[in-house]
């Protein structure tokens, strides 16, 4: 289970929009928001299921919740399990939803300075991706500050950027994750511990 | 800001375990909080209040203990606390650092009046029991230091309960 967590806005579901057709693994998509479908709806579209949490004015998903959402997916034979979280930078960080790991997702219009603002969730990211890269000539973006920041954070984080509607970088991020799927896998046949990060 | 979230997850696997194991009257609360838990401790120690009212845990206090910001330096592997999650290694300088410490968030013990008559009782003057330490289950950073302890005994918070 990949938990992606990230400002509204941050371009998270146009990541999985992305990631999907590429991934060529079995997935389904449960989509965390106040209100609407709309999320899932996308996800739909691909041909991928996708399940809809609203949360009516909650700020982030709860791992009770996401139980409640399994139950409405067909599981079988399923390889990856996305989690995308209400847009928000605070909270979701605070819940853990049974997830492999985290990942912080952050916009290049956002700014480079928010690693270091909102440090508990960029700390425990399994992976750190700067998406909207298309925008860097647009926007003022300091790129060695931000991942300077994340480095100090996070060393080990795995690190992307992303430009989710041309697809560049999009490859690099899904054999990332089939990497991730590939030594979960070996770790379980050996009955040792998964890893975290 | 999402105190009574995480508060009311408690209280619940508080209540399952109490039933389950029949415990007496719970006296107090354990729980520690690591330094990077976005929670006012104050905010907590109120939801708490307000959550056991009409429970198995009414009247019982929770005490906070807290755990600072601990980590480990990617250059020369010295452990440090910081007061936050980013100063530097202060033995070589570096950085960067890997988070080991400050994300826990798990009950330590709890303390249950003690029944004189019982012959399992652990302090027979009757100042209350102690269970633990140890084992809750904790969210966050899997080496922010879940203890060895019971982990079945003590409730977890932040995992999955039931709806």
């Amino acid at each position: 289970m990949v938990n992606l967590i990230g400002s509204p806005g941050s371009g998270k579901t146009t990541l999985l929009e992305a990631t999907l057709p590429r991934l060529g693994l079995r997935a389904a998509v449960v989509e965390g928001d106040v209100a609407t479908e709309r999320d899932a709806e996308r996800i739909r579209a691909l041909g991928v299921q996708s399940v809809q949490i609203n949360t009516q004015g909650g700020c982030h998903l709860e791992a009770h919740l996401v139980e409640r959402a399994l139950a409405r997916l067909d599981l079988t034979g399923m390889d990856v399990l996305f989690v995308e979280n209400v847009g928000n930078l605070v909270c979701p960080a605070e819940f853990d939803l049974g997830e492999d790991f985290k990942v912080a997702v952050s916009s290049v219009p956002e700014g480079s300075d928010k690693p270091l603002k909102y440090p508990a969730l960029f700390s425990q990211a399994g992976a750190v991706l700067l998406t909207k890269t298309d925008l860097l000539p647009a926007v003022r973006f300091d790129r060695g500050l931000f991942w300077g920041d994340v480095g100090r954070l996070n060393p080990r984080a795995s690190r992307f950027e992303m430009d989710s509607l041309s697809g560049e970088g999009v490859e690099a991020w899904c054999e990332w994750l089939r990497g991730r799927l590939e030594g979960k896998r070996g770790s379980d046949r050996r009955g040792s511990p998964a890893e975290g990060r | 800001m999402h105190e009574m979230s995480l508060i009311e997850a408690l209280v619940e696997s508080l209540e399952e375990t109490a039933r389950r194991d029949r415990w007496p009257r719970v006296d107090r609360v354990s729980l520690v909080v690591g330094a990077l838990r976005q929670v006012v401790p104050e905010v907590m120690v109120f939801c708490y209040q307000v959550a056991v009212e009409d429970t198995a845990l009414a009247g019982s206090r929770l005490d906070l203990v807290f755990r600072p910001i601990r980590r480990r330096c990617a250059a020369c592997g010295v452990v440090y606390e910081g007061e936050d999650a980013f100063s530097p290694c202060p033995a070589c300088g570096s950085p960067e650092a890997e988070l080991v410490g400050g994300m826990e968030l798990y009950v330590e013990s709890v303390e249950v009046e003690a029944d004189e008559d019982d012959a399992d009782s652990a302090d027979a003057a009757g100042d209350g029991e102690r269970r633990g330490p140890g084992g809750g289950g904790e969210e966050g950073s899997g080496e922010a230091g879940c203890p060895d302890g019971e982990p079945d005994r003590l409730p977890r918070i932040g995992e999955d309960h039931p709806a």
